[in-house]
């Protein structure tokens, strides 16, 4: 699934949005989905309708077709996580010749050929021969259409790093954020009382990516289940479930992959929301959304000690982190806390992601970035 | 003949018909109408399913199959069903079911589409890169072999490498004109690479330096060219009529001068002077919204600029889209949008009660036509875009009052 009526909209309408008299930038991205071309060509977009001096607007290839020059449109191009092809050389052209700048945008460690065969592994792939070698073609094309942009934005410091390990240009940060429509959603519900007794636990998986993930806490799921007889597990998304965990299949609740807006409702029938993640440098570079998202909802969220949830979360007060090994001690720990308590760190995390994570924020980050070209 | 029994037994063949019969992109009685006139007992969505649209033939006048496969190497290769795939997949992937006007002047004039370039490191060395395609004799005094020696004098001059990109048929006939302009010109021979365009099935692809420089040899070649470089690199053949011919910035609208004179003085076309309800008193002044171009055969680039003009008055008014409707009026006109808003096709544009209803005409047909509510499309004017640009703000405020 990748149209939503959220973004599908006409050409026309989409050009409407870059304002004469601000400075309009191009978020370009191969085509629509719910992950990487939300968080970030939809949400800035949207971010910068409430900006004074900025404007954006999002594309797509297919409008290629229509428009035979995009940099009249626009001062500044976004290509969103393409790999290098005869468009992206194109619009670069485009772009150059009219001397305008060309960002571009990368939320995952998929650039640098070097970490092929290791994201290859984290993602449970099972490359061989030409697959590999396809897949070992998508990341250096991608790191191909990164080298040969003007500067880099990416979603958090560690993949900052790896990006200049890479290349020698100017690397900017601008996390992902929510954007108002999960806002409203989020706040429309009714606040939820917890269960006496038991946690209620929540895995909101986003994408085939994640089976890897889920096993980081598959046995500490088995050992606390089993000693905690009123808890309860709901998973969300594409998983394959171990078969240890069977033998709880009365108190797991499967749900299949859902809009992200009716995800925000899911969220918030849990106690916890738990994100486990492999320890290696692709999942380092992992977002911290599942923490903000969850925070909009004032659930509470236990991850991985990554060092991006370790930035986003303040342990024990907006958040809980465990680190390998731990998982089923912090389970029962914070099945320990009282439901008070549970509750007053769902409530920080949910003022954390107000904060840090909004579209205000979107504002400002995206402000920084383009604001020195005006 | 009606549909052979047993021909849905295929779980495949089953989706693809499920997926299309309700669509209202397959059109029963116009596909009947178009393809199936003198068959009046051979099913339409089984004709359009069994060898319909391997024959080209389009379901109904808004999806254009042979665009679809054009555009779609992927649906191409795998023999599928066009509309099946648009409907299944090509829908959601935004994939267009008709041609832009960009892609109905590209059909039209293939050789102004643009060259397909990727830049690639180079190891300091300077090139020119000169295009030539069969336009570019065609409004030259001079030829070939002269076009081709200004070339070699120019890379010379310039201290560079001399690329040529034929995107002419006759490949041997350039080859055989390098060869004597080589021997014509008077300094050391300068290193030639010559390469043949044309003769793949996907489209070739060429290398670019940063400092390349290039040269358009014909108006064709000036808008397959206009991107690949900055203005201060782009470089076009003048052939003035009274001096020997020179190299000048490139600018697509003086390169296209002659082939916009050209297209003009072919003049009216017999069956078009011919009709006698083509009425200028007949035109309605402003009510429905209704914009017409009027077509003919003799002038798609005055069609093609029309479209592009209208389109990009309506990006810049995105109001007008759902509200205006647009009609194009002519024989033969293909299938196209603008700004993804499907174009009304009338074969007709003859037809004195429909050529009333128009609030606004384009006139893109060699019917000189002289009335407040059409505007001429028979140059490059760029002053035609602030006209369309107006009429289309008047007339949306007279639809809203109306409405």
């Amino acid at each position: 699934m990748s149209s939503h009526q959220l973004w599908n909209h006409s050409l026309a309408h989409r050009l409407s949005l870059l304002r004469q008299g601000t400075y309009r930038v191009a978020y370009l991205a191969p085509k629509p989905d719910l992950g990487t071309f939300r968080y970030r060509a939809f949400n800035p977009t949207e971010a910068l309708t409430s900006s004074s001096t900025h404007s954006a607007s999002y594309f797509f290839y297919s409008d290629l077709a229509l428009l035979d020059d995009l940099s009249t449109w626009a001062d500044a191009l976004v290509l969103v996580r393409a790999p290098y092809d005869q468009r992206v050389d194109s619009i670069y052209r485009q772009f150059r010749n009219a001397g305008k700048k060309v960002y571009f945008d990368i939320d995952d460690l998929v650039f640098d050929s070097r970490y092929s065969t290791m994201v290859a592994s984290n993602l449970g792939y099972e490359l061989q021969e030409e697959e590999l070698n396809q897949w070992s073609a998508f990341i250096s094309n991608t790191g191909l259409a990164l080298s040969r942009a003007d500067e880099i934005i990416t979603t958090n410091d560690y993949l900052a790093a790896r990006i200049r390990d890479f290349v020698d240009l100017p690397v900017h940060v601008v996390p992902n954020t929510f954007n108002s429509y999960q806002h409203a959603r989020s706040e429309a519900l009714p606040v939820r009382t917890p269960g006496p007794q038991g946690l209620s636990l929540g895995y909101f998986s986003g994408s085939h990516s994640h089976l890897l993930d889920f096993d980081v806490v598959a046995s500490a799921l088995v050992a606390f289940l089993a000693r905690s007889p009123h808890s309860r597990l709901t998973v969300v998304g594409h998983l394959a479930l171990p078969a240890e965990l069977e033998t709880f299949a009365e108190r797991i609740t499967r749900l299949p992959f859902m809009d992200f807006l009716e995800l925000q409702e899911a969220i918030r029938e849990v106690d916890v929301n738990i994100v486990p993640l492999q320890s290696s440098d692709f999942t380092s570079g992992k977002s911290e959304l599942k923490y903000f998202e969850a925070g909009l909802v004032s659930t509470p969220t236990l991850a991985s000690r990554t060092p991006v949830f370790e930035a986003a979360i303040a342990e024990g007060k907006t958040g809980f982190l465990a680190d390998s090994g731990t998982w089923l001690d912090r389970l029962r720990e914070i099945e320990g806390l009282s439901p008070e308590l549970r509750q007053a760190v769902g409530e920080a995390a949910r003022l954390d992601a107000h904060n840090r994570y909004s579209p205000e924020s979107l504002v400002e980050h995206l402000t920084a970035v383009f604001g020195q070209e005006k | 003949m009606f549909a052979p029994r047993g021909w849905l037994k295929g779980s495949g063949a089953r989706r693809i018909y499920r997926a299309i019969e309700p669509s209202p992109l397959f059109d029963a009685s116009w596909y009947r109408a178009r393809y199936l006139a003198g068959n009046p007992f051979v099913d339409s969505l089984w004709h359009f399913l069994d060898a319909g649209w391997q024959k080209g033939h389009d379901p109904s006048p808004y999806f254009d199959t042979s665009h679809y496969l054009e555009t779609s190497r992927d649906v191409r290769q795998s023999h599928l069903n066009p509309l099946f795939h648009y409907l299944a997949y090509g829908r959601e992937e935004r994939r267009s079911p008709l041609r832009s006007p960009r892609e109905t002047f590209h059909h039209y004039f293939p050789q102004a589409a643009p060259l397909v370039f990727f830049d690639t490191p180079s190891t300091a060395q300077k090139r020119l890169t000169a295009v030539l395609d069969d336009t570019t004799e065609a409004d030259r005094s001079l030829g070939l072999l002269d076009t081709l020696a200004l070339a070699l004098h120019f890379a010379q001059e310039h201290s560079r490498t001399l690329r040529i990109i034929s995107r002419r048929k006759d490949f041997a006939e350039v080859c055989q004109a390098l060869s004597t302009a080589q021997e014509k010109v008077s300094f050391p021979s300068i290193h030639t690479d010559i390469i043949n365009a044309i003769d793949t099935d996907v489209g070739p692809t060429f290398g670019i330096f940063r400092n390349e420089i290039f040269l358009a040899t014909s108006w064709t070649s000036a808008y397959a060219l206009r991107h690949a470089a900055p203005a201060q690199k782009l470089f076009a053949v003048s052939y003035p009529s009274s001096t020997p011919p020179s190299v000048i910035p490139l600018s697509v609208e003086e390169a296209a001068k002659e082939a916009w004179k050209r297209e003009k003085d072919c003049g009216l076309h017999q069956e078009d002077a011919a009709d006698p309800a083509f009425d200028e008193g007949s035109l309605k002044q402003g009510s429905w919204g209704k914009i017409a171009i009027l077509w003919d055969m003799q002038h798609p680039l005055a069609y093609c600029q029309a479209l592009q003009v209208l389109e990009d008055c309506v990006l810049r008014n995105p109001a007008a889209l759902g509200v205006l409707e647009f009609h194009a009026l002519g024989k033969g006109i293909e299938p196209a949008h603008i700004a993804e808003q499907p174009i009304e096709r009338h074969p007709s544009p003859r037809h004195a009660t429909l050529f009333e209803e128009y609030d606004l005409v384009l006139n893109a047909s060699g019917f000189p036509l002289e009335a407040e509510a059409v505007i001429d499309c028979h140059s490059p004017d760029r002053g035609r875009h602030e006209r369309v640009s107006e009429a289309l703000a008047s007339l949306l405020s007279k639809v809203s009052v109306i409405s």
